[in-house]
């Protein structure tokens, strides 16, 4: 039933124009253009009013909206990287802004500042937006909310302004970032709001929350180390001593066998054959056996981890990251034990060794493109102890397991994990790095919501190591659908419908309306 | 008897042929009268209490201020983004023609 208004009643209000952007005008469901503004970027924020209800038209009214090329939704979008006179989202100044919608259901914009120097709060002010009643809404008095201390360093002022990397459909959720090192995040903070506004109490009545993703100094390289022992190793040793008479040594024809079993490096054994005055013996030959069901599994190497991204399906958050490992893992037969007792003893493992090298790269828990080098080699180990020590000290000498992943001093960039994982291969004397992995769509500045990335290989030579070239092979967004392309990524642009889920790639800008 | 049968039957049978003896009459001529001469006509305009009478076309709003309005009315774009808040019209004074005030008075609207 239609609402009454005025005099009258009101028939629909809202805004029908929706489609494709490109070249000054959306093309409308009906073929037919409407002129808009350019968008700053192929961004969209995709904004749902808790509760709202589905748009019903009869069908005379979808007869004339279909004419006119007319789309009536009960979302909204955000295209662009605009909001009005907010201008660029993205712009280079140090504050983010965020479409909040409060409990009443109120939709305030929401700036967020950092400070010129490193302090543990960001400062939140607000203003009412898209509410028409005859009076012109003006920002808040400030408030200073307390933001996790690891995220601090990764933004700062200017020379890393801090920007929001997404929000969800209500803006009770958001990730803010800096960016750099070519349009990837510097650090993630994740922020809840929750609450109505009421501008006169303290926070404006609001509950802030906040956790840090990901940040600046995060150490992130780990030494992975696991490794376990089972089974028994039994070693025989079978001496052959044959009697001489004394003082002559002419061999009597009595043979003694003295048996050594070593089983796990003790020695159970009947002895030597005991001399006497008118006998005595000599070692004549000596066999050698072993039964062993003694094995070595180990996995052990390095790994290293970082958050890139972040974008919200929905309501879903789905972090990008780049990760790097490099395990080496194998079972080996142990043929020699010593009990541990031994002032210098030893254990020595053979078998094949197999190593693994990954360069993946996630959007949320999706694996984009798994990079994959292996290898396999026959090791021999001898593992001494007692002099130099053990490097997995076992707690039974018998059998052990041991868990040794530590967190390293070290923070791994994203050049680390990036070269880490490449593969390297050597024609005389050049070698050749190549890795696969997304790459922002577009660099700084440009980031505001769009959380299209580009599958590239990147390629350095040494003989060029500063001058890498890449090459494109597919275009993503954070829902996991990807369109190929072989366009450079510089020449490429893209836009994705939160809603409808289409990803449109193009050698303009685009963005969906 | 037989006679006036057979002048009645030869009557039907003319007159379903279209012949009748029946004779048209006409009515006669109306009465002259004299013509009523053109003349100028006058009235006295009535003198207009507060109690009664019509309202005088037209109505006019001489003060924009006095008018009152129901409480506001919230109305949503189809997509939940916008409000835009509205305060339905109450009541209207006017005056008429003749200076005297008449009220328009709204039902609040539901």
């Amino acid at each position: 039933m239609k609402a009454p208004f005025g005099f009258g009643k009101l028939g629909i209000f809202g805004q029908p124009y929706h489609g494709l952007w490109k070249g000054g005008v959306i093309t409308l469901p009906n073929g037919a253009t409407k002129a808009c503004p350019a968008p700053a970027n192929g961004g969209v924020v995709l904004i749902r009013h808790p509760g709202q209800a589905e748009v019903v038209r009869s069908p005379a009214e979808q007869a004339a909206d279909a004419a006119a090329g007319f789309e009536w939704r009960n979302y909204a979008l955000i295209s662009g990287g605009y909001y009005g006179g907010v201008g660029p989202f993205y712009s280079n100044i140090p504050s983010a802004h965020v479409i909040f919608i409060d409990g009443a259901g109120v939709r305030w914009l929401m700036k967020l500042t950092t400070s010129s120097s490193y302090v543990n709060y960001m400062t939140v002010s607000i203003k009412r937006i898209a509410h028409i009643d005859g009076t012109v809404s003006s920002w808040s008095s400030e408030i200073n909310v307390p933001i996790d201390a690891r995220f601090v360093a990764s933004v700062h002022s200017v020379a890393i302004p801090l920007i929001t990397i997404s929000q969800n459909t209500t803006g009770r959720e958001f990730v803010l970032g800096g960016v750099v090192n070519g349009g990837y995040a510097n650090g993630l903070l994740k922020v809840g709001v929750s609450g109505t506004v009421d501008l006169g109490a303290s926070s404006f009545g609001l509950t802030f929350s906040n956790e840090a993703l990901e940040w600046q100094d995060r150490l992130n390289y780990e030494s992975v180390g696991t490794e376990s022992v089972s089974g028994t190793c039994v070693n025989v040793i079978t001496r052959h001593h044959l009697q001489r008479a004394n003082p002559s040594h002419v061999y009597t024809g009595v043979e003694y066998i003295e048996v050594q079993t070593y089983t796990d490096g003790v020695l159970d054994t009947n002895g030597p054959p005991v001399a006497t005055g008118a006998y005595d013996w000599i070692d004549v030959s000596l066999e050698y056996s072993r039964s062993t069901s003694k094995t070595k599994t180990f996995a052990g190497g390095y790994r290293a981890k970082r958050a890139i991204w972040a974008a919200y399906v929905d309501d879903v958050l789905k972090v990008y990251t780049l990760e790097y490992s490099d395990i080496s893992s194998g079972s080996l037969d142990a043929s020699w034990w010593s009990t541990g007792a031994d002032p210098a003893g030893y254990w020595i493992f053979s078998g094949m060794q197999e190593r693994h090298k990954h360069l993946i790269t996630k959007i949320g828990d999706q694996v984009v493109w798994d990079q994959h080098f292996s290898s396999s080699q026959y090791i021999e180990q001898q593992v001494s102890f007692g002099t130099y020590g053990l490097q997995f000290p076992p707690t039974s000498m018998a059998g052990y397991t041991v868990d040794n992943t530590s967190t390293l001093s070290y923070k791994a960039s994203l050049e680390d994990i990036i070269s880490s994982g490449s593969i390297d291969t050597t024609v005389g004397s050049v070698t050749t790095w190549t890795a696969k992995y997304l790459l922002p769509i577009k660099p700084n500045g440009q980031r505001w919501a769009s959380p299209i990335m580009v599958l590239c290989t990147r390629t350095k030579t040494s003989t060029d190591p500063t001058n890498p070239t890449y090459v494109s092979h597919s275009v993503w967004a954070p829902s996991g659908i990807n369109v190929a392309t072989s366009t450079a990524i510089a020449n490429l642009f893209a836009t994705w419908h939160p809603v409808l889920n289409q990803l449109h790639v193009d050698t303009e800008n685009v963005c969906w309306f | 008897m037989a006679k006036d049968m057979t002048a009645a039957l030869q009557a039907l049978t003319d007159e379903a042929v279209g012949q009748t003896s029946r004779k048209d009459k006409t009515l006669p001529e109306g009465r002259a009268v004299n013509q009523i001469p053109e003349r100028v006509g006058k009235a006295d305009k009535p003198t207009s209490t507060a109690s009664g009478g019509g309202i005088a076309s037209p109505l006019t709003e001489t003060v924009y201020s006095t008018r009152q309005y129901w409480d506001s009315v919230t109305y949503q774009s189809t997509d939940g983004f916008i409000t835009w808040q509205v305060e339905p019209i109450k009541k209207i004074k006017f005056q008429d023609a003749n200076g005297a005030d008449a009220e328009f008075v709204y039902a609040q609207p539901t």
